[in-house]
C-alpha cells in the first residue's frame, strides 16, 4: 500500500497548481495549516480561490498569501479587522469576496462532502446574501437554495494522525478541519505527531482516514494578535 | 420618551452590562454569546448557576476566560480570548456548532449589537456604507 505520509512540507503540497480551489481549516488563531500555508507561499502559487472562516491576520494564517497577491478570490465569513493584506487586494479590486454566513459555509462544505446538490435555509433570505439564488417558502418560511461548495485541496492542522490518516484534534482546533477534510478531492494534513496504527483509539478518532490523503509531520505554528 | 431623561440616565460599563444580563440566565441553560459584550458574561455568572455556554467554533460548557499564565490558544472562544471549561464541556466541529443554534438546540442566545432600537430592532451585521464586518 503506498503510504501517506510525505518528508516534507514542500513535498505535500507540490503538485498544488495555479488557479485551484483550496480550503483552509482553523478560526480564532487555533486549528490553521499554517506550515502548509508557507510552503504554499514559497512555492508561489498564484491565482487561487482560497475557501476559509477568515482572510488572514496580518502576515500570519493566510494573510501571507494575500500580501504575495496569491489568491484571486476566496470565499469566507469574517474578513475581520486583522485581515489587512486582504483588504488591501479588495480595496484594489485585486481579489474578490464571496460572504458567507459562517454556518451556512460549513454547510455548503458538508454538502459537498455528502454528495447532496445543496439545501434551502432561511438564513439569509431576503438580504443581500440572496442575491442571485433560488427561493421559495417550505412550511410557510421563505428560503433560498444554497449551492455546494466543493476544493480541489483541502489543507488541514491535526494534533495526531497514524498512517492511515485517521486524525484527532486539540481542544477547540478542531472547528472547520473536519467538514473540509470531508469536503476536498485531496486533503493534505499537517499534524504535531504522527503515531503508529493502533495508537489512536478507534472510538477517539475524530476524521477517518478515508477522507485523508497526505500528511506531513511539523511542530504547529501559531500567529497571535 | 424624551430625550432630556436619557441623556440624564448614568450609562453602565460594559461590565455592569454583563453582570445585568447574566442574572437572566437559567440553571442548565445551554446558552450562546455573541460579539462584543455578551462575551464577558461568563465572567459575572451567579455563583449559584451552572450554564453551559456555547461557542461557535465547537465548544459546549465555556467557563470563565482564563487568567494571565492560563491560557491556551487552542482553546478560545468566538472572539478569539482564551477560555476555561466546566466539568461536563465538550468539543465538536463548527458545522455541528451551527447546527446547535440554527437548529433550535439552545435555551439563549445573547447577541451582541451596534445599535438596538427601543423596540428591539437590531442592527448587527455591518453599517451601510463602513468598512469591515461585525
Amino acid at each position: 500500500m503506498k503510504s501517506k505520509i510525505v518528508d516534507s512540507l514542500d513535498a505535500a503540497i507540490a503538485d498544488i497548481p495555479d488557479g485551484a480551489r483550496i480550503m483552509f481549516g482553523g478560526f480564532g488563531g487555533a486549528g490553521f495549516p499554517n506550515n502548509l500555508i508557507q510552503a504554499l507561499s514559497r512555492k508561489g502559487v498564484k491565482d487561487i480561490t482560497a475557501i476559509s472562516n477568515n482572510c488572514g491576520t496580518r502576515e500570519g494564517e493566510l494573510g501571507v498569501m494575500f500580501k504575495n497577491g496569491q489568491v484571486r478570490h476566496v470565499i469566507a465569513s469574517f474578513p475581520g479587522p486583522h485581515s489587512n493584506y486582504f483588504q488591501e487586494r479588495f480595496a484594489k479590486g485585486e481579489v474578490t469576496c464571496e460572504l458567507v454566513p459562517q454556518g451556512i459555509l460549513c454547510e455548503r462544505m458538508r454538502a459537498a462532502a455528502a454528495g447532496l446538490l445543496g439545501f434551502y435555509t432561511t438564513v439569509g433570505a431576503g438580504t443581500e446574501v440572496a442575491k442571485g439564488k433560488e427561493e421559495r417558502v417550505i412550511d410557510g418560511k421563505r428560503c433560498i437554495l444554497e449551492a455546494p461548495i466543493h476544493a480541489d485541496f483541502a489543507l488541514i492542522k491535526a494534533e495526531k494522525a497514524d498512517e492511515l490518516g485517521n486524525l484527532t484534534y486539540r481542544l477547540a482546533a478542531r472547528n472547520f478541519n473536519p467538514i473540509m477534510a470531508m469536503a476536498a478531492k485531496m486533503t493534505i494534513v499537517e499534524a504535531d505527531e504522527i503515531v503508529p496504527l493502533g495508537a489512536i483509539e478507534p472510538q477517539n478518532v475524530i476524521t477517518p482516514g478515508i477522507f485523508v490523503h497526505r500528511i506531513v509531520q511539523a511542530k504547529g505554528i501559531r500567529f497571535q494578535g | 420618551m424624551s430625550e432630556n431623561v436619557t441623556t440624564e440616565k448614568p450609562r453602565l460599563t460594559r461590565e455592569q452590562i454583563a453582570q445585568r444580563a447574566a442574572q437572566e440566565l437559567t440553571d442548565g441553560a445551554y446558552v450562546n454569546l455573541g460579539w462584543g459584550i455578551p462575551n464577558l458574561i461568563a465572567d459575572y455568572l451567579p455563583k449559584d448557576l451552572t450554564v453551559y455556554f456555547h461557542s461557535e467554533n465547537g465548544i459546549l460548557g465555556m467557563g470563565r476566560r482564563a487568567k494571565p499564565g492560563e491560557e491556551d490558544f487552542d482553546l478560545v472562544d468566538a472572539m478569539k480570548v482564551p477560555v476555561t471549561l466546566i466539568p461536563g464541556a465538550s468539543f465538536f466541529h463548527q458545522a455541528d456548532a451551527h447546527l446547535m443554534t440554527r437548529g433550535g438546540h439552545l435555551d439563549v442566545a445573547v447577541l451582541g449589537g451596534f445599535q438596538v432600537s427601543e423596540k428591539g430592532d437590531l442592527a448587527n451585521w455591518k453599517i451601510p456604507g463602513a468598512k469591515g464586518s461585525g
